[in-house]
């Protein structure tokens, strides 16, 4: 049987209280901790103080825990852990788990698991995956708690057994404020990575929200700030991410006040904000941001009818495509200022802020960006960087822009070659200046990469502001 | 809640202090009325976190239908419904802590906040102006950026108001004392851009294209000093300034961060009631209440 570390980190009343009361009952579920052990060879190992050690050894419903699995108790470094030590100890136990060859397990001591999580975590584990992200959410632990128990506790250290569907709905009742702003559209905002949209009477699409639940540290790594990562080439294909709230799913209990100063009043979380916090260094090391932005996950209470999930999906989708496109176009931003291409930065921030660029152009297969250098631009026509930045200069801006895009992998050779941009406008690009044609072709004076896309910094601007939106349209014509 | 206005509540409050100190009382006036003005804000902002909370689970449930399930912080009377009623409620702790310390910034800001969420725009304008030239709490926490906010929503409004270039001076007022507003600096190129000064605008558009955070003032409270702190009830639920509470376990009145003591038989239950002793009762009535800044002085 596979080894398997159940590590959690857990100190001080509050959250002893959650864990005894709801997360070890909820692991005594049959679809949970006995489910589990039947495929793997389970450990639970905390990290807490010495005094609550003493508690909890003093509790039946430990007891009953210990008779499933071997309990390791490990030592804070003090009786009284700064709050940010749970974070270190994350590191630290998925490096004990690498260590002995175990897979790491987040028990976290203040949450609400489904009946069959841990059960049907160790079914992805048993097809090899060495990583499960699932969805969760926040909801108010001072009216959750006392529902559960109420709703789902036959007895005190009973199991509780809560199937995915009725967690879904506790979660929508109690949902915490501080998710219900990573709601689309909310009244209010804070940072957050993720963004749910709602399905009336059924539940929730959840975007980018998902939590590790496990990872091999064999085959994944982990930063020091607690990024999982990786070096393979296709990340997504070895982890588990789910994408329906029958299959794994948890709930997060929090004080109601909880994190209160970090709430943007009136600035709902939109697709620009995620973009931006995902570009955060320890964020954006994650090779998993990607393609978790393209999933949808559905959670859900009851069935599904799917003429009300299908368009509530679609929508989510074109969010999402905006928040890969606004993290392609910051990337290409910093790209671009860091190999001296000021003025097509300045250009691209613009743009980022006041047109609405074709996302699925962005964001489909891979482009080749033709960047003209800052020299190139200097060049221009009196007035025509003017007409660009105007503001009603949006569609020059938008055209000039396209003119520099094509699907084509282009790659620049001596001698002239002609691509189509995204506008349907000739491109003739050759590599370097000794032989520039005549014709109005740009030269290639540098090949960057930002993500799939090829980006060539050339000598000239491609036909930028040269034509009215009104000639254009009778050239696409 | 008592019935008193902001005004007659500081008007009382001195009167029982000269009670409690008549010889000094003069030079215990002004930093009495700096702790008693950041107890009542340190009560609207208790408030106003709640009404802020409201308004999110509101929201939420506003994109719900019947078939979805009700909120149960709101059931159990955590939260509650939220309207300008509920915000003039919140808005009175502000106007006391106003009344008490006109230049108080952060009151003004969150007062000023509230009014421009009724939609009370030119009160609002007029406050965050006012804000903007007050003096923050001496201990304020610097990502509060009080007076930087309070200008930087007051240029805000007057962008709605079309006063494009009285928005553009306290843009850059805002700016001066800080350099990015996080996801909301992007108004600043907005408004650059409809006066025509596009290529200042290309420059703050790049500001904003890296994740910042811009903290809410309204909830950044200060580090407050220990004879400051609002005094908590044992299950560390705010009393509230504006009534007469009595400490648990004494005979000692809680008021408006003043203690009081009153003669026995002549019980005490109602701000009013202690209004109308001390201002209009006879001498007698008077000289049985007792009145401290602290509750040691009255536990004899």
């Amino acid at each position: 049987l596979k080894p398997v570390h159940l590590s959690t980190c857990v100190w001080g009343r509050w959250h002893l209280d959650m864990l005894t009361r709801v997360v070890w009952p909820c692991l005594l579920a049959e679809g949970n901790l006995p489910a589990l052990i039947r495929q793997c060879s389970a450990t639970h190992r905390i990290c807490t103080t010495r005094r609550d050690q003493s508690m909890l050894r003093e509790l039946e419903i430990f007891k009953r825990i210990s008779q499933l699995v071997p309990i390791e108790f490990i030592d804070t470094p003090t009786e009284n852990p700064e709050p940010q030590f749970h974070m270190d100890r994350f590191v630290v136990a998925m490096q004990e788990a690498r260590d002995a060859g175990a897979i790491f397990f987040n028990v976290w001591p203040d949450v609400v698991f489904a009946d069959c999580t841990l059960g049907n975590a160790a079914l992805a584990i048993g097809t090899g995956m060495a990583g499960g992200l699932l969805p969760s959410f926040r909801v108010v632990s001072e009216t959750c708690i006392a529902d559960v128990l109420e709703t789902f506790g036959k007895a005190p250290e009973a199991p509780i057994s809560i199937p995915a569907g009725e967690l879904v709905r506790l979660g929508v009742r109690h949902m915490h404020p501080l998710s219900a702003t990573g709601v689309a559209n909310a009244v209010h905002g804070r940072p957050d990575t993720g963004l749910m949209f709602r399905v009336r009477n059924e539940g929730l699409v959840s975007r980018t929200s998902s939590n590790w639940l496990f990872v091999d540290p064999q085959r994944l790594e982990i930063t020091a700030d607690g990024a999982i990562t990786t070096s393979a080439s296709d990340p997504a294909s070895f982890v588990h991410i789910v994408t329906d709230s029958d299959d794994l799913v948890f709930l997060s209990l929090a004080p109601l006040y909880k994190e209160l100063d970090t709430f943007r009043p009136h600035h709902s979380n939109d697709a620009l904000d995620i973009a931006r916090l995902t570009m955060l260094p320890h964020v954006r090391v994650s090779p998993f941001i990607e393609p978790l932005d393209r999933v949808c996950v559905r959670l859900h209470y009851g069935s599904m009818t799917e003429t009300r999930w299908n368009p509530i999906v679609e929508s989510s989708d074109a969010v999402f495509r905006r928040v890969r496109m606004d993290r392609t176009l910051i990337h290409l931003w910093e790209l671009l200022k860091e190999h001296g291409c000021r003025q097509a930065a300045r250009l691209i921030s613009l743009a980022v802020f006041t047109l609405k660029l074709p996302a699925r152009l962005l964001t489909g297969r891979p482009l080749t960006i033709f960047v003209p250098n800052d020299d190139a631009i200097a060049a221009l026509s009196p007035g025509a960087f003017d007409r660009l930045i105007h503001r009603e200069g949006r569609r020059d801006l938008l055209n000039a822009m396209l003119d520099h895009v094509t699907i084509a992998d282009a790659v620049a050779h001596n001698e002239r070659t002609e691509y189509r941009s995204a506008n349907g406008a000739p491109i003739g690009i050759q590599s370097g200046t000794a032989q520039r044609g005549a014709e109005g072709s740009a030269s290639v004076l540098k090949e960057l990469r930002s993500g799939a896309h090829r980006i060539c910094i050339i000598d000239r601007v491609l036909n930028a502001g040269a034509e009215t939106p009104h000639a254009r349209r009778l050239h696409r014509s | 809640m008592t019935d008193l206005t902001a005004e007659q509540a500081v008007k009382l409050s001195t009167t029982a202090l000269r009670l409690s100190a008549p010889l000094l009382w003069r030079f215990k006036l002004a930093p009495w009325r700096e702790k008693a003005a950041s107890v009542f804000y340190q009560a609207g902002v208790e408030r106003h976190r709640r009404l802020f909370l409201s308004e999110i689970v509101a929201d939420l449930e506003a994109s719900g239908s019947k078939g979805d399930p009700s909120h149960a912080a709101r059931q159990a009377g955590l939260l509650h419904a939220v309207d300008d009623e509920a915000r003039e409620r919140v808005a009175r702790y502000y106007e006391a802590a106003i009344a008490y310390l006109p230049h108080f910034a952060e009151p003004l800001y969150n007062l000023a906040s509230l009014r421009r969420d009724c939609g009370r725009k030119d009160e609002a304008l007029a406050l965050f102006l006012r804000a903007g030239q007050a003096r923050p709490h001496s201990r304020a926490k610097p990502h509060a950026l009080v007076i930087a906010n309070a200008f930087w929503e007051a240029a805000t409004i007057m962008v709605t108001l079309d006063r494009l270039e009285e928005a553009e001076k306290l843009f850059r007022r805002a700016l001066n004392l800080n350099k990015n507003f996080g996801p909301d600096h992007v108004r600043f190129p907005r408004l650059l851009q409809r006066m025509g000064k596009n290529v200042e605008a290309l420059d703050h558009f790049e500001l904003a294209m890296t994740y910042s955070h811009r903290y809410a003032p309204e909830f950044i409270e200060p580090e407050y000093l220990p004879d400051e702190l609002a005094v908590r009830q044992p299950d560390g639920v705010l009393f509230d300034p504006f009534e007469l509470n009595r400490i648990e376990g004494t005979e000692i009145l809680y008021w408006a961060h003043l203690y009081f003591r009153v003669h026995r038989g002549l019980p005490v239950t109602s701000v009013l009631q202690l209004q109308k002793m001390l201002m209009g009762g006879p001498e007698t009535e008077r000289r049985s209440i007792r009145c401290s800044q602290t509750k040691g002085a009255l536990v004899t």
